[in-house]
């Protein structure tokens, strides 16, 4: 197992797939930031809650977490290089695995890395103008390490939907779109169900929308069996079928 | 026997003594399509086999389920005497390139074959060898990307050697070598085969295969139409390209 999970985390190290993911989330993050940090009115700034909205960036975290986990996989169907993987490690549940523990660290990585950056540049441009921050200290741990929960566990979801569909742009489309307008809509019309889903249910377990969302607890619950989920029907899926 | 009726069991490749590959039987259909039908054979230990057919024949999917790729719908395709899949460490009896391109274009060769090492539990000086047999060393910190379709193969070949293994399967693996790797191939694989390995090498080049392999498998819509040493099957003085075309040309009854 130690073989395997070793090639994977050399596999990730040997493309510069993740370095670009993680260069372009936070690219992405320091801008939505820094765009709220600043242009929000002072009367928009004045709870938790309202703060929380500047330093929670739970969507970007997992979007991009997503990405990677599902790469670890849809890459390998991609370019063929499955086929060598499997000849070498024939027992494809321990792949899988090997991929679960290296996107998952990745995941998390990427999801502390996008935290750290809204705690610093939001706090900081938040005092810079003058305004109180309201969140305490147990939050801003809640953020960081929630963040790089959701990352991990978003990681592990997009490697089993990438194991379960094999196809990189199907997947990496259809996550993009789930999370970020089919699960918008679903907490806007129908907030009973999309509260349940698994983007929401990790922004929840960072304590963001805590009048919407699930309590932190529940949205971790929530969100591992989504990810427990896919990457339990990928792995079947993987050893039923035949490798193309 | 006449050889090209595809009914006829093949007697001469059916000796169980130090099989190196067995195949029973072996089926594969995909809904109500017969990819592969009743495929027995067996290859022995210091033997090169030419595996041809048309496109279509069943000759990859062969290959796929006996390394464990893909499963039999019937029958079986085992690897000194194990499915592959059973096998210990694979890598270091089995030695496979299917498919020339199955590289990731943005890892370079030595990444890749350190990525294969590394999972095979194979020292990295192993690497190093293998880049040198192919004569890669030059090109190895490129991107396969820039790779040339006659160094994917080496590169494929360096992967495939990488174990030391006893069985070669090759999916054509002349495709795109210059008349130097082909003749480098050919010495390579005539060597392996004296040191006591097997080869089984897919090809449509019968020039080529005329002159490296003791022995063919003819395989025609999913089934063996023939199949012997190559000396036996040109014994009436036809060259093998006459022997094929006879044979896979013929509109099935």
């Amino acid at each position: 197992m130690n073989a395997t999970l070793a090639a994977e985390l050399r596999k990730q190290r040997s493309t510069r797939t993740d370095l670009t993911l993680l260069l372009t989330l936070l690219g992405l993050g320091l801008f939505a930031v820094a765009l709220h940090a600043f242009s929000l009115s002072p009367d928009r700034l004045m709870t938790v809650t309202d703060q929380m909205r500047v330093f929670g960036w739970g969507v970007l975290a997992a979007l991009f977490a997503g990405i990677a986990g599902a790469m670890a996989i849809t890459t390998e169907f991609r370019h063929g290089t499955i086929r060598t993987t499997f000849l070498v490690t024939p027992q494809r549940g321990r792949v899988l695995t090997a991929k679960l523990g290296a996107s998952a660290l990745t995941g998390a990585a990427l999801g502390f890395a996008m935290e750290l950056v809204a705690v610093v540049i939001g706090s900081s441009v938040l005092a810079g103008r003058g305004i109180d921050i309201k969140i305490t200290h147990p939050d801003f741990v809640r953020l960081l390490l929630g963040g790089a929960l959701v990352g991990a566990l978003w990681a592990a979801f997009g490697l089993g939907l990438g194991a379960i569909l094999r196809s990189q742009v199907t997947v990496l489309v259809g996550l993009a779109a789930w999370l970020l307008f089919i699960e918008n809509l679903l907490i806007a019309y129908v907030p009973d169900v999309g509260r349940l889903a698994p983007g929401q249910a990790g922004f929840a377990l960072m304590g963001q929308d805590p009048d919407t969302l699930l309590p932190p607890a529940a949205g971790a619950v929530v969100l591992t069996a989504w990810a427990a989920l896919a990457v339990i029907s990928g792995r079947v899926l993987t050893a039923r079928r035949d490798v193309p | 026997m006449d050889h090209r009726t595809g009914d006829v069991r093949p007697t001469a490749l059916a000796s169980t003594r130090d099989a190196i590959v067995s195949v029973r039987s072996l089926s594969k259909r995909y809904g109500d399509v017969i990819v592969l039908d009743d495929l027995t054979f067996t290859l022995e230990e210091g033997t090169v086999t030419g595996f041809l057919g048309p496109n279509g024949a069943g000759k990859t999917t062969t290959l796929r389920l006996l390394l464990g790729l893909a499963a039999p719908s019937s029958g079986q395709a085992l690897v000194f005497g194990h499915r592959y899949q059973d096998l210990d460490s694979p890598v270091r009896r089995v030695g496979a390139v299917l498919d020339v391109h199955d590289l990731h274009p943005a890892r370079s060769g030595r990444e890749h074959l350190r990525v294969l090492a590394l999972a095979a539990g194979i020292p990295d000086s192993r690497v190093e060898e293998a880049l040198a047999m192919v004569e890669l060393e030059a090109a190895a910190d490129r991107r396969v990307r820039t790779y040339s379709l006659g160094m994917r193969q080496r590169l494929g070949l360096a992967g495939a050697l990488l174990g030391e293994p006893r069985l070669l399967v090759l999916d054509e693996p002349a495709n795109g070598l210059d008349p130097a790797g082909m003749q480098w191939l050919r010495a390579m694989l005539r060597g392996f085969a004296e040191r006591g390995g097997a080869v089984l090498v897919s090809s449509h080049v019968l020039a080529e295969v005329g002159q490296t392999v003791d022995q063919v498998l003819i395989l025609h819509r999913g089934r063996l139409a023939a199949s012997g040493p190559l000396d036996q099957l040109t014994a009436d003085g036809q060259t093998l390209e006459e022997v094929y075309l006879a044979i896979t040309s013929k509109v099935a009854a």
